[in-house]
Formats: structure tokens, sequence, C-alpha cells
């Protein structure tokens, strides 16, 4: 990109800022993503947490430009990467970045994958498309990345299809692609939620091995608390597309000031148990083409009030706590001091 | 899962076609309503029209001969679509072929859908190898070309209208008896079958009161599906001199007999045409809604 | 593969298997003699009598099918009572020109198909997408006889441009590819549309997006190999309805190809070659289906190393 490096080393990387993303379904426009700000430094892994349809995964399509069209658009906000904001760059440019400066890793490794071409071609690719590699290079490149991710006997493999590997193979391909090019900010969209439960820590242990070699900063979409207990430095709470709480990880975890985290919290008995999923609170997840007025948590809200069905509480910081601690919340501090487990 | 954002980025957003602006509100009912009318308007022509217009199959009068669309005839009456080569009235010949062509349509899908049922439901039903052979079968005739088939046959039975229904009978029984072993399967499966099996039903009664009905919406989707094709298959067949007998006035049968006076008379060989398209095409449509409407599964069969 | 190969071959022998046996149980179910089916009309007592000896039709069903067999792997068709000489060397003089005239079609079909088809599925639900639309639905139900005929109506007797019938020079070749071709090219780009929209929001599409690749790159080989898979199998079976369109087109433009051979034949009762006729195109088409199963397995790894 145009612009330099910034010298300073605690400049975001990322900057998200006031980020809207509408959907257009049959059924009408829904706002996906709803005034989203964030920032990620170099080399820290920022964890976005939330329920199916909180918008995590909506946030980082748009980051990457791949939103679905025609139905997605942003139609707000900045994502100022390295300086420049990608939504006023043009296309070609900011292509040029996917890949090789940003990556993602998806979900489903199956589907991800394309069925009809070698994994080799698949990860060689990348040399190939941005790198001018030869066909023989970047096989050779790619043999030595299925090495790095741990697959076995690489070189035998690197002709065989998607569908002859198991999933935590399949999903380490994935990685090898998304990490070819040494990228500066890898998303990781619930990188192991489709993955058997034996080998969900491993390739989440590989994921974060190479981001520490690497240096690289990482997004982490995940709704597996354990998953962000383990590896991420700071999070992101979403609800039905908004920001309601953020902060560092041990700080959101201990003192969490937002009724939904709180709820979340309480429903696994250890922090530093085993992955287990959120258990939904009480009521059903917010319908985004409907959704309460005021703050749209309310409804399932044990500390609801009257100003909170009339107002949409900012995301500000919590007094009482030091740092970056910020919920959404008109009754943060009331929420952060209550010990009764309500939710 | 019910997950909303994917959901959303799924197809259903409006990169698939939505729901063609039709005024209706279930999908397609416009289609269905149009390729319906113009439907409905041929078999009332080929009900009523050769009363209203008389067509006389060996009349001829020579002062009429390939007289253009439009033309006085020597009677005095109006040739709308003009004259054929013999003076006889084209549109006479056109009702007469409309009417032709429906009746050939609707015997052979009933006869290749009583023979594909039955196949259909005797595979699904009794299973095991006679499964095996009977749709081993079906896959072997689905893959070879049945207008060959319908050649072969036509040209050693020789025309004639029956042996035209017999021919495009036994190329169009696949699809319903793949249709009936389909519907077969899924209902045999189901607790009420189950519970009147329980109850010691015969299998006569078990497949005349639970499997039959279940048969019955499916085939008719398809039956519309055909139809176009088989009418299609019949003039085809009819203009290679295969089909009805050339002493027939079906649409095939006319244009053939058109193709010798291309430079004199356009009208003979082009107007049964558009008749046909027109209503092939409005059989495809209304095919195609119904089946999008109430079973877009059938699609693959 | 190499089982995936084995096993289309053995299906397509079996195919073929069953239409020359469809052919031998048609032949004894039609009412009237075989041997004097075959022969025609004019033929003599002596020789009906010579060919039912030949074909054994005092023998029991099973001595008369092998012996039906046999002939049928020699090629052995018999003479043509019309022209005296090898029936299946009479249908094969006519291969080369039906060959040209459907390698032709196929051509068009695929250069003309596969462009629009994309264009419509980049551009869905767009003007340009309904005209391609509205085009490929009527061209498909089209009687083709009918749309020759208007051709020649249009462009042979009207316009003076082009040669109405026969064969010749290119220009011979024009109206009759174009007529073949079009329900053929009409079934290709509603195929080519509706596939490339089905995957076009598969997972590996946007996997293709966040590598950075060119939208050139993601729709070409990524998307469109996809959407491939299944446009082959139906070009395929819609072989089938080509062949059946030649022996019409080759009627209606009177190219001396292997259909017009087979009306012919037929309408002068010349049996023996309308055998060899239907055979042939029969093998043919079974041999495409072949062809194209096997660029299916090489299309799709999947099939190709199911075992």
């Amino acid at each position: 990109m145009s612009t330099p490096t910034p010298p300073d080393e605690d400049a975001p990387l990322l900057s998200v800022r006031d980020l809207r993303v509408e959907f257009g379904t049959r059924a009408g426009v829904v706002t996906a993503v709803d005034g989203v700000s964030f920032d990620v430094r170099p080399g820290e892994t920022l964890a976005i947490l939330g329920e199916s349809g909180s918008g995590k995964s909506v946030t980082s399509q748009a980051i990457m430009g791949i939103l679905p069209k025609p139905a997605g658009r942003v139609v707000g906000g900045r994502i100022v990467y390295r300086g420049a904001d990608l939504l006023t760059r043009p296309p070609a440019e900011v292509r040029k970045l996917r890949g090789t400066e940003m990556s993602m890793v998806f979900q489903d490794p199956l589907s991800s994958l394309n069925p009809v071409f070698r994994v080799g071609y698949q990860i060689g690719e990348m040399f190939r498309r941005h790198r001018g590699y030869s066909r023989s290079e970047a096989r050779e490149a790619a043999i030595e990345l299925m090495e790095r991710v741990g697959i076995p006997a690489a070189r035998q493999r690197v002709d065989d299809f998607p569908h002859q590997f198991s999933g935590g193979m399949r999903q380490r391909i994935m990685i090898a692609i998304a990490l070819a090019l040494d990228p500066t900010l890898l998303i990781a969209d619930e990188p192991t939620t489709a993955l058997d439960v034996t080998v969900q820590a491993q390739v989440m242990k590989l994921l974060t091995r190479l981001q520490r070699e690497e240096g690289m900063a990482m997004i982490l979409i995940t709704h597996d608390l354990g998953v962000v207990a383990s590896s991420a430095d700071r999070v992101l709470m979403m609800y039905a597309g908004r920001v309601v709480e953020t902060g560092d990880i041990r700080e959101v975890y201990e003192y969490a000031s937002h009724p939904y985290t709180k709820g979340l919290m309480a429903s696994i008995p250890e922090l530093d148990g085993r992955s287990d999923r959120l258990t939904p609170i009480k009521g059903s997840p917010p319908d985004l083409l409907d959704l309460p007025p005021g703050c749209s948590f309310h409804p399932r809200c044990p500390y609801a009030r009257d100003v909170c069905v009339q107002d949409d509480p900012d995301l500000l910081h919590v007094e009482s706590r030091p740092g970056t601690h910020r919920a959404a919340c008109h009754f943060r501090e009331e929420v952060l001091t209550d010990d009764r487990e309500r939710v | 899962m019910s997950d909303v954002v994917s959901d959303l980025t799924r197809p259903t957003a409006p990169a698939t076609p939505p729901p063609r602006k039709t005024g209706g509100k279930r999908p397609g009912s416009g289609r269905i309503r149009f390729s319906a009318t113009v439907v409905s308007i041929y078999v009332f022509a080929a009900l009523f029209g050769p009363w209203l217009v008389r067509y006389d199959a060996v009349a001829t009068s020579t002062p009429d001969r390939l007289l253009p669309p439009g033309s006085r005839l020597s009677d005095g009456s109006l040739a709308i679509f003009g004259t054929d080569d013999v003076g006889r009235d084209l549109l006479a010949q056109i009702l007469q072929g409309a009417r032709i062509s429906i009746a050939v349509g609707v015997a052979t899908l009933l006869l290749a859908g009583i023979i594909g049922v039955t196949i259909g439901v005797s595979a699904g039903y009794f299973g095991g190898w006679l499964d095996g052979v009977l749709m081993r079968l079906a896959d072997i005739q689905l893959t070879f070309p049945s207008i060959l088939l319908a050649i072969f046959i036509a040209a050693l039975l020789g025309p004639s209208v029956v042996n035209v229904v017999i021919v495009l009978a036994i190329s169009n029984w696949v699809t319903f008896a793949r249709v009936a072993r389909a519907q077969v399967l899924s209902t045999k499966g189901r607790d009420f079958v189950d519970a009147t099996r329980t109850l010691g039903a015969r299998t006569w009664h078990l497949i005349r009161r639970c499997i039959l009905p279940a048969c019955i919406a499916p085939i008719l989707v398809v039956a519309t599906v055909e139809i176009g094709s088989v009418i299609l298959a019949e003039a085809s067949l009819s203009f290679l001199g295969l089909g009805t007998p050339t002493s027939t006035p079906s649409w095939g049968v006319t244009i053939s007999n058109g193709r010798n006076y291309l430079s004199d008379a356009w009208w003979i060989s082009t107007i049964p045409g558009i008749a046909l398209a027109v209503l092939v095409v409005s059989f495809g449509i209304l095919g195609d809604a119904l089946r999008d409407r109430f079973d877009p599964k059938l699609k693959n069969l | 593969m190499g089982a995936y190969v084995a096993r289309r071959l053995f299906f397509s022998i079996f195919v073929l298997w069953g239409a020359v046996s469809v052919i031998f149980l048609v032949l004894r179910l039609v009412p009237g003699d075989p041997a004097l089916i075959l022969l025609g009309p004019d033929a003599n007592p002596s020789q009906i009598a010579a060919l039912r000896e030949r074909m054994g039709l005092d023998e029991p069903m099973l001595v008369q099918y092998a012996i039906y067999m046999r002939d049928v792997v020699q090629l052995d068709f018999g003479t043509s009572f019309r022209f005296g000489t090898d029936a299946m060397q009479h249908v094969l003089d006519h291969v080369p020109n039906s060959a040209q005239l459907a390698l032709t079609s196929v051509g068009l079909a695929l250069v003309i198909g596969f462009p629009l088809g994309i264009i419509a599925a980049l551009k869905a639900n767009s003007v340009v997408d309904r005209i391609i639309s509205v085009f490929s639905l009527a061209t498909q139900s089209l009687p083709n006889f009918w749309v020759g005929i208007v051709f020649i109506l249009v462009f042979a007797r009207g316009l003076q441009i082009l040669p109405s019938y026969g064969q010749g020079t290119w220009q011979h070749l024009v109206l009759p590819s174009i007529t073949l071709a079009l329900p053929f090219l009409a079934i290709l780009v509603r195929l080519t549309r509706s596939g490339l929209l089905e995957v076009i929001h598969e997972g590996y599409v946007q996997t293709a997006r966040a590598k950075g690749l060119r939208e050139r790159v993601v729709i070409f080989p990524h998307a469109l190999r996809n959407a491939l898979i299944p446009v082959v199998t139906v070009i395929g079976l819609q072989f089938g309805a080509l062949l059946g369109g030649a022996v019409i087109v080759e009627t209606v433009f009177a190219w001396p190809g292997v259909g017009r051979v087979l009306i012919e034949s037929i309408s002068h009762r010349d049996y023996g070659v309308v055998q060899a006729a239907i055979l042939l195109i029969a093998a043919i088409f079974v041999f495409t289906n072949l062809v194209v199963d096997l660029l299916y397995g090489y299309l799709d790894p999947r099939v190709r190393l199911a075992g």
C-alpha cells in the first residue's frame, strides 16, 4: 500500500471505525453489523465472541472485502489498514492485499477447499499468482508449507484432492494457504468449530504457534470461550450486530460488566474448564429484521429497566476499572459489582 | 444450524432470482396463469374448433389451390390462414391438428403413466432383485436416445395414430417409473403405512389406499412437463412420415406437405409450425412452473 | 482411474448389447416374417427361403439370437436390396457427411453457448440475462424441422443468400448446422447459467477471493470447473437428442448423411440398412457417452477416485 508502515510500534495495524454492513434478504434489509469499532495491533490476538447472527463473521468478511455480493454491502464507517482506508481504495489494490497482507481461515475446510483441484495446486496458487513462481517452484513451496503445518508425508500427498484428507488435515491445508505469503494479519473464522473435538486443540495449537513464529496479528472469531481464554489477548463481545463489551481478556472474563457477557460466564463452571460452547442465555437470539427498541438485549436482560427500552446505551468505559474495559450497558457498574448470578 | 448470518450469506439473497414480479403471491403464479390460459385456448379449439370450421380430408377444390392467408374461397368463405395444395382450408387443418396433437399427447402419457407407475410401484414396493433389474432397465433406456427407438419401431409398425401412441409411450415410461418408485420408497417408510401393515392390510390394499394417492401429485406434474416434448416428438415422427398417416391432418404431416410448396405457398409449413411451437412453449412454461411450485426436487429425475 | 474406466466401459458394452437385443426382439415381435421384412416387398421366394435358413428362423429363439449376435459382432447386416451392396458399408459411406454436420453443430453450440451462459450468470437478473433466457427458452422448444423450413424460406428463398439444400460448399453447411445447434445451444446456456449460479456462493469461491485472486481467476478455473460437472453429464445425454435431431435436419436439408439414409431406407422398406443405421447411431451415442463419462471423471476427482 502507498502509505509506509508507521514506525510507531503501538500504532494499530487495523483500525475499524463505526462499521455498518447491510444485507438484502427476501424479507427486507437487515443491518448485520451496526457501528462496530475496534483496533488490532501488530502481533496481538483479538477474539470476537458472539452467538450466531451477532455479526462477527460479517465483520470479518467486510474487512477482507469478500462480502457476498450483491446481497451484502458496507454502508458506513472505515476499515483502516496500515493507515489506508480499504473502503475508499480501488478494488484491485485491496485485492492485492488479500492473501499477502491479510489472510483468512474459514469454518468448514471441506467446503472452503475447491474439490476439483489438487491441494498442492491450491496452496501453490498463492506463490504462482502473487509471486510469479513457476509450477515446479510453487509445488516445492507447497510441499514445504504442508510440512510446516504438520501434514505427514507431504511429498506423497501434495497431489491428493481435498476429499482424501481428514477434517483436521484439511484445516491444516487451509492454514497453509492462508499463511503461504507471511501475512501480517490472519482472520480465523471459527477455525475449529467444524472439526472433531479431538483435533480442535491440535489445530488451535498449530495456529497460535505459527502466529508466534510469524509475529502476525490474529482476529479469532469464535463462540468457544475455552479457545478464547487460552489464546486471545483482548476480546470483543458482539450481540445483534453491535459491540456490547470489550477489553483485555482477563479483565473481561473476571469483571464482566455487560449482562450478556456475565450470563455467558455464568454458563460455564470454570474459566479454564474444557472448551464449553456458549450455552445461550434464556430467551431467543434477536431477530435482526425486527430488533427491539433501545438496547437490543433488554428482552433477555435481568437488569433491564425503562431506560433500556428507550435508550440504546453507548459503548462506554467501565469507570471503576482501569485500562480499556468498556461496556454498552446503562448499568455496567451495577452489573460488575452484582454477585448474584441472575441470568 | 440456525445461523442467521450464514443464512444471509447463502444464496437466499438476491444473487439468485428473487420471486419474479408477477403480481401473484406464490412463486410462478403469473407464469402458471399465462401458460394455462394458452393451453386452455388450444384445448377449447381442439374440442370445438372442428365443429365450427368444417374440415374434409378428401375434399379438393382446384380453384382454391394455394391461396394466401386472408383469401376468399370459391364458396365465398374466408380462409384466414390460406389454403393448401388441394384447396383445403388451412385453419380447419390446424384445428384438426390440434385435436390430434393433444389427443396423442394425452393418450401417450396415460399409457406411459400406466406402464411407468406399474413398474415403478412394483420396483419400489417389492425391492430386491426386481427393483434392481427394473431400474437398470430404466437407466439403460434413459441413456438411449428415445427418438431412435421410436423411429425404429415406427418404421416397422408403419404410420398410424395408435402406433405413434405405443411408440412414444414406450420411450416415455421411464420418468414415471422413477417418480413412482421414489414416492413409494418415501411413503413406505412413513408411520401410517407401517401401522396399516401391522393391522394386517394386504399388499394390494396398501398400494391402492396409501401409495397410489401419494403418487398422483408428482405424476401429474411430470406429465405436464413431458407432454410438450411428447407432442413435439409426435410432430417430428409425423414430419418424417413415421407418425400419423399422410391422410391425417396432423401438424407434422401438414408441415411436411408444405415443404413441396415453399416457393409458392410459405404459409402451409409456417403457420402450423407456429401453432405447434406456441403450444409446446406454453406446456414447457406450465410444467416448469408447476414443478417449481409443487415439487422442486423432481428437477433431478 | 483404471477401475473407473473399466466400469464405464463395461456399462457401455452392456447398453450396446441391450440395444442390439431390443432390435432383435422388435423384429420378431412385429407381425410378419422377419426375413420378408428384411428383404423388402420385391424379394422372390428363393431369396426369402435362403435368408430364413441363414437367420435360423425355423430354429428355437435362442439359436436365432445366437446367430444374430454372431452377425452383429461381424458387422454383417446382410445386403441392401436397393443397392445390392453390404448394408453396413452403405451406412458407413455416409458417416463423414453426418460427422461434418454434427461436429460443426456441437462446435457452434459450445462456442456460443458457454459464453452466453457465463454472461447470463454473471449478470444474473439483468436485462442481458433476461434476453438470453427468453432466447434459450424459445429455441429449446421450437420444433427443429420447422426452424429449418423457416430458415430455408428466409435465407434461401427470401434473401437468397444461402443454398436451401444439398451439400458441397461451406454455405451448404450453414443453415443445417445452425438448425441442429439451436436446441443444444439453448440447453447449454441454461445449464451453464444455473451451474455457475449454484457454485458462485460456495465456500471455495469465497476462499478464492480471500486468496486475493483476480475475479477472472475466481470465475474461470475455480467456479467454472465445478459448474461444468453437471453440465458435462447433461451434454452426454443431450447428444442423443442431437443425433435424433440430425435425422430430422438431414431430411429437411437433404443432407446426405446417415440420418437421411435411415429415413430413405425406411420409406423403401430396406430394413437391412435400417438395422445397420440404427445400430451405428446407437454405437456412436454409446461411445460419446463413454467419452463424456471419462471427461466427467476427469473433471470431478471425487467420482474418479471413489473406488
